[in-house]
């Protein structure tokens, strides 16, 4: 008499995990949305009102360079970059990896920082002169807020991924902080196509 | 696995709502990661805000007494228009919804705390401490109509600091009801409050960052050298939409979960659809979005309230509005109600809330011509405070076993009703006549009809006996100090909330949790009940 096969499921797939920060992450860019889009709609919405054409809205003092506001845009979507590769690298366990993209991400990201304060402190105009400075300003410093906030959020996962939190198979702390860094990412797209571009 | 289909327990570890033991007294309350806490303090917070609106609400009525200019506070009018509007909904209305959202939203959806107790609680106290600030602008000289400068920045800073608080405890109200849901509690089974509270939530996530927006702007402006806002009253002039239609029905929209809440309970009965229930507060909240009304930031913008989407939201808002009354009208018919105070408030809030977005309907025919009138006044008294106050208030007297542990008095509960009701009527009508006859809103000195003068008596006589039914409601709320506990469950409830102690113990839950395969779970175990 054959001896039976001890018989063996297949292991119990993982329990479903809370997506808490995922969700609390894109409840707060769908606000933060809605913001960005609340100031670059001000700022078409009053310049159409000043006229609608660059001539009849940016004020003659005021120096608009294009080479700064790309530099900026550029260092940003680098950043995107590094950022994904942060998360691709710990989907793979990819440790080291993963931790030299976070530290270019945070790099870069303070390299756009300083790429705009260099850009804003060339405008040429203060807040207070015309209407187009208060809006200028409060793109650009909102942006530059957001930016910051980012960093943020990626040093706090950063100072968790070195302390082994994440791994291929838990890297939700890690995949929300990259949804953040890519909407500020897109939202400064926007931002440079008004301000910088359009004008 | 979608991110709504996401199970409660399997996050105890990310989430920190264990019932980890507290400090007592004013200590424990500042360091409280207690949802429970924190829900019972922005509800008693908001409670005392309430007094600071009522005051400057009487002021508005008085100053309106008579054509003549009757400037109490020396200001035009502006100040205490501009505080009756900002404390009502910033201080009272909305914290209110967040207190019952925090304290009764992990309870309903069998969840062991809050997502990110300790952003929720950051987001309290900074609200606590910008509402405080905000009132101390006045004081200040500030405030839209402030002569003070620095005193006016002030008031903007502090508005700005309470929306960003408002919405950090959204965010962690909204999450909570998305990703921490126990199992069977799926989103189609999601008790009406909390899904009323997902649905205004996500609204004012997508609609108070526009007024963040604009205070941004307006800060810089008015602080640097005020080229776009070109007087203190144009502080106020770009925020005016936040107050009006169609934004008002998202300020109100827990309401809609309350009244659908209670009147099941309250009918011993059940929803021949509850998806039709969650659909028609689901469209409400789609219809309140009027992030777009922003018609006043410069002078040369076109006025919103001609456009077609505008016109359209304000008639079409009155589609789901009576889809709902229908729902609820048959949960009664197919029920056997009993009259208590809770469901009182509930139909109350319901027929006002009706004639509200009856009156926002009728606003935006142009032949009337009753926009920026006192018809708009008697619209969104009709919408926030018959029903969303009234709502709030039946709110109250409703979860205030599970709150507090104790029943609140039933012949106080329904003398408050009766004096809201017919204050919130004698409030809004004369406003809406007085409106017909042009009355300017916003304005305390006028020409117009001389029946208006009368009509502005009424509607300040309404306030006063509005302010009597909340003083009933606060001293049967005193009052519970003496009741005797209410148990567990005393309305004999559907929802889990009612499934554990009154008030609920650290964790909230220490059995295991009734199996959910229905929206209303205590309900599907009555022997004499099955689900529908």
């Amino acid at each position: 008499m054959a001896t039976a096969m001890p018989l063996a499921l297949p292991p119990a797939p993982p329990p479903p995990r809370p997506r808490v920060l995922m969700a609390a992450t894109g409840l707060s860019i769908a606000g933060l949305t809605m913001f960005f889009a609340g100031l670059l709609g001000t700022y078409f919405a009053v310049r159409a009102s000043a006229g609608g054409t660059t001539s009849a809205w940016v004020p003659e003092e005021a120096s608009l360079p294009l080479v700064q506001g790309n530099m900026a845009l550029v260092t940003i979507l680098m950043s995107a970059v590094t950022m994904q590769w942060a998360v691709y690298a710990m989907g793979r366990n990819d440790r080291q990896n993963s931790y030299i993209a976070l530290g270019l991400t945070f790099m870069l990201g303070l390299a756009y920082i300083n790429s705009l304060a260099f850009y804003i402190s060339q405008l040429g105009i203060g807040i207070a002169d015309t209407t187009y400075g208060v809006l200028t300003y409060g793109i650009l410093g909102a942006h530059m807020a957001l930016m910051i906030t980012a960093l943020v959020f990626v040093a706090l996962m950063a100072f968790r991924a070195l302390g082994g939190q994440f791994s291929a198979r838990e890297k939700e702390g890690l995949a929300a902080a990259a949804m953040f860094w890519h909407f500020t990412v897109v939202v400064f797209i926007g931002v440079v196509a008004t301000v910088v571009w359009v004008k | 696995m979608t991110m709504t289909d996401t199970r409660a327990e399997a996050g105890a570890t990310s989430v920190s709502d264990g019932p980890a033991p507290e400090l007592g007294g004013l200590a424990g309350l500042l360091t409280t990661v207690d949802h429970k806490r924190m829900g019972r303090t922005w509800i008693i917070a908001s409670l005392v805000f309430l007094v600071a609106a009522g005051v400057m609400g009487e002021l508005v009525g008085a100053e309106r007494l008579s054509t003549d200019e009757i400037d109490i506070l020396g200001d035009g009018f502006t100040q205490s228009y501009s505080l009756h509007a900002v404390a009502a909904v910033f201080l009272f209305l909305l914290p209110l919804w967040l207190g019952l959202a925090t304290y009764l939203v992990p309870l309903q959806i069998g969840a062991r705390g809050i997502a990110f107790p300790r952003a929720a609680a950051a987001g309290l106290w900074t609200w606590l401490v910008a509402s405080l600030v905000l009132l101390a602008s006045y004081l200040a000289d500030g405030g839209p109509g402030g002569g003070d400068g620095d005193g006016v920045d002030l008031w903007i800073l502090a508005l700005g600091a309470l929306v960003v608080a408002l919405l950090v405890s959204t965010v962690s109200v909204v999450t909570t009801a998305l990703a921490m849901r126990a199992p069977g509690v799926t989103l189609a089974r999601t008790p009406a409050f909390s899904w009323a509270a997902v649905a205004g939530g996500v609204m004012l996530l997508v609609t108070l960052p526009l007024m963040l927006a604009n205070l941004l702007l307006i800060f810089l402006d008015h602080h640097y050298g005020q080229t776009f806002v070109d007087d203190s009253f144009g502080v106020f002039l770009p925020l005016l939409w936040v107050f009006r239609q169609p934004t008002i029905y998202v300020l109100a929209l827990p309401a809609l979960g309350v009244i659908a809440e209670v009147v099941p309970v309250f009918s011993r009965s059940r929803y021949a659809r509850f998806g039709l229930v969650q659909g028609a507060i689901a469209a409400v909240a789609l219809f309140g979005f009027g992030a777009f009304a922003q018609q006043r930031l410069t002078p040369e913008l076109a006025e919103v309230s001609e456009e077609a989407v505008f016109i359209g939201l304000s008639i079409l808002v009155l589609a789901p509005l009576l889809l709902l009354t229908a729902l609820v009208g048959d949960a009664i018919r197919r029920g056997d109600p009993r009259l208590d105070s809770p469901l009182l408030f509930g139909i109350g809030a319901l027929l006002l809330l009706l004639a509200g977005a009856a009156a926002g309907a009728v606003s935006v025919i142009e032949a009337f011509e009753l926009q920026d009138t006192t018809w708009e006044s008697g619209q969104m008294h009709l919408v926030l405070l018959g029903g969303g106050g009234l709502a709030g208030f039946g709110a109250l007297h409703y979860w205030a076993p599970k709150l507090w542990g104790r029943r609140m008095g039933e012949g106080a509960a329904k003398l408050t009703f009766l004096l809201l009701f017919l204050g919130v009527v004698l409030l809004a009508a004369p406003d809406l006549v007085s409106g017909a006859l042009d009355q300017p809103l916003g304005r305390a000195v006028f020409e117009g009809d001389d029946a208006i003068e009368p009509l502005n008596a009424v509607s300040a006589g309404g306030g006063v006996v509005v302010v009597l039914g909340v003083l009933v409601f606060l001293l049967n709320l005193l009052g519970l100090r003496r009741a005797e506990p209410a148990g567990d469950d005393p309305w004999d409830g559907h929802t889990l909330e009612w499934a554990t102690a009154s008030p609920p113990l650290p964790g909230n839950f220490t059995g295991p949790l009734p199996d959910v395969s229905s929206d209303r779970p205590l309900l599907d175990q009555s022997p004499t009940e099955a689900p529908a």
